[in-house]
């Protein structure tokens, strides 16, 4: 079923959107949530808190892109649930990895705390704006989908050194970028 | 890790979410039609040893319990897979230490792994690897889930082997390396982010920086722990010269280099390093314009030496035509506004001006890769977003 006709489902509050929507998305979401934890169960909790989102979001929310507008949500679920998991102690998940590569983005001059949530989403999508689309879809799977640098590989065809090199130029460019931007605030 | 601002990871972290869907659905679709399918490989299972295929059969009935209790033909697969990458894992030695590396990569790190040894298992009906990594001093003994070879759990150990190792490694070393190198290793600070490869690149940027225009050339490379913060040692051989370089791995500066030239007889002979005579050499044989020519063309457009050191230019190279990368912009000067619609090869740069302060992005240029003609120049009018273009 195409995505449009899920979401007029939605619009009618016809319940059989909800079987389309898990149908179509529910393997990548919950791929995308196993990135994130280390426990299935745990992904598979956050795939049905995205199912309720999205019932209750659309309508009003109209998405352009509902894969997209999906994976979103189920990331942002994902990380809370680790949070609230290595606040209890419950989880010794290995996020460790994206933490530090996290950290190499954070300009030194400039505290993010500074930044408007709004202006940091604008500074971040100008900044991806300029980048070279190959390398800035490399960047989105790794932060915002959190995927192994060894899964981008397969996925794209270029080494993994490749990938490494990618990534670790962007994030420079990033931080430097943020830096410039921190300035003018 | 650096610590330089904690409290700005999970803000950037939440920030990435709210990026634009347009970029999500682009990443997603980056790898829709490349995807290989991963499949149980039935060749294989035809000529493995007669224990493996029993331990196979072992594995499989696991399996079957798997289905039976989870209804979840995912599991299955994954025992089957496991199974495979266990008789794998048992016939070739170097894949435990491919397994090890990759599994250091995944924590952070990226540096040639001492030892590493692996045992497959299962934990309840979850296959399993235990991982023993021996590197930087430390040991780690780790718990990796089979199937995804996420890592379920860590422990760090001092390593008493470490010093011993890091001895031998000095007495072979110190008579190889073209440099002199600190006298004491230092384990515990001497690790930084960057990758050996990353470390290639940065020699290679600085080469051809200086007008080498180098295509063929061959590379080697390898972590230095001799050195405090430790260093990656690059040496690279390309037009009858060899270069050496050791590059921090903390803040990815090179911190030693030498040219050393082939003579005739095969013997090397250390020269300071002549970037006009390699100018000279390469430039008729270039298909493109070096960076360097790049930036000095900037430089004459905008009004600057290019050797100022108050100022820092950066030049990209892009190969693929504007109208074919889905670029539309750059820093809000659209394609259009650039002069770079009809030509394939191009190079765009960023004038930077130095000081105290920090730097500060004030010019824009982009200049034919060919023909080394600037296109097009702006000046910032204060904002990143703002240009003013420069008359011709």
């Amino acid at each position: 079923m195409e995505d449009t006709e899920i979401i007029d489902l939605l619009f009618k509050r016809d319940q059989s959107a909800v079987a389309e929507l898990c149908g179509k998305y529910c393997r990548l979401l919950k791929k995308l949530s196993l990135n994130i934890l280390d426990s299935a169960s745990d992904a598979e909790e956050c795939v049905n808190d995205t199912l309720l989102a999205l019932w209750n979001s659309i309508p009003p929310n109209n998405p352009d892109d509902l894969r997209a507008y999906s994976c979103r949500i189920v990331r942002n679920l994902s990380l809370k649930r680790l949070e609230f998991n290595l606040a209890k102690k419950r989880s010794r998940n290995s996020s460790v990895s994206f933490d530090s590569e996290i950290a190499l983005m954070i300009p030194d001059s400039v505290s993010l705390e500074e930044f408007r949530r709004i202006d940091l989403k604008i500074a971040i999508d100008r900044f991806l704006e300029d980048v070279d689309p190959t390398a800035r879809a490399v960047f989105v799977k790794r932060y915002f989908m959190f995927e192994r640098i060894s899964e981008i590989s397969e996925d794209t065809g270029f080494s993994q050194s490749k990938i490494k090199s990618m990534l670790s130029r962007t994030r420079d460019r990033l931080r430097k970028y943020l830096e410039q931007e921190g300035e003018t605030l | 890790m650096k610590n330089k601002n904690a409290d700005g990871i999970p803000i950037l972290k939440e920030a990435f979410g709210e990026i634009d869907e347009e970029y999500i659905s682009e990443a997603l679709e980056l790898s829709s039609p490349r995807r290989k399918e991963r499949t149980v490989n039935k060749k294989k299972l035809f000529i493995i040893p007669l224990a493996a295929a029993i331990l196979l059969a072992a594995l499989s009935v696991s399996a079957v319990a798997a289905v039976a209790s989870l209804a979840d033909s995912e599991t299955a697969e994954k025992v089957i897979l496991a199974a495979e990458d266990y008789i794998v894992m048992n016939a070739d030695q170097s894949e435990k230490e491919d397994l090890g590396r990759a599994v250091i990569s995944d924590l952070g790190y990226d540096r040639e792994v001492m030892e590493s040894e692996a045992d497959f298992g299962f934990s309840g009906l979850r296959p399993i690897y235990n991982v023993s990594v021996k590197l930087g001093g430390y040991s780690y003994l780790l718990v990796m889930d089979a199937a995804t070879k996420k890592v379920l759990s860590c422990e760090r150990n001092a390593d008493e082997s470490w010093e011993e190792h890091v001895k031998e490694e000095r007495e072979k070393r110190n008579s190889e390396l073209p440099f002199e190198i600190s006298d004491k290793p230092n384990p515990d600070s001497a690790l930084g982010d960057l990758t050996a490869d990353e470390a290639a690149d940065i020699l290679l940027d600085y080469l051809i920086n200086d007008g080498c225009g180098f295509e063929n050339y061959s590379l080697g490379s390898e972590i230095n722990y001799l050195t405090d913060p430790a260093t990656v040692y690059i040496s690279l051989g390309h037009g009858g010269y060899i270069y050496h370089a050791l590059i921090d791995t903390v803040s990815g500066e090179i911190v030693k280099y030498r040219a050393e030239e082939m003579t005739e007889d095969s013997s090397l002979k250390t020269e300071d390093y002549d970037k006009d005579y390699h100018l000279h050499v390469h430039a008729d044989s270039r298909e493109y314009i070096s960076r360097i020519e790049a930036k000095k063309a900037v430089a004459a457009k905008v009004g600057i030496n290019a050797y100022d050191e108050g100022y820092w230019i950066v030049c990209s190279m892009t190969k693929v035509p504007i109208a074919e990368s889905g670029i539309k912009s750059f820093n809000g000067v659209s394609v259009s506004e650039t002069g770079l619609e009809d030509i394939g090869e191009y190079y765009s740069c960023e004038v930077y001006s130095k000081s105290a302060d920090g730097t500060k992005l004030e010019y824009l240029a982009f200049v034919d890769a060919k023909t080394g003609d600037v296109r097009s120049a702006f000046k910032s009018k204060g904002s990143l977003t703002e240009w003013e273009r420069l008359k011709e």
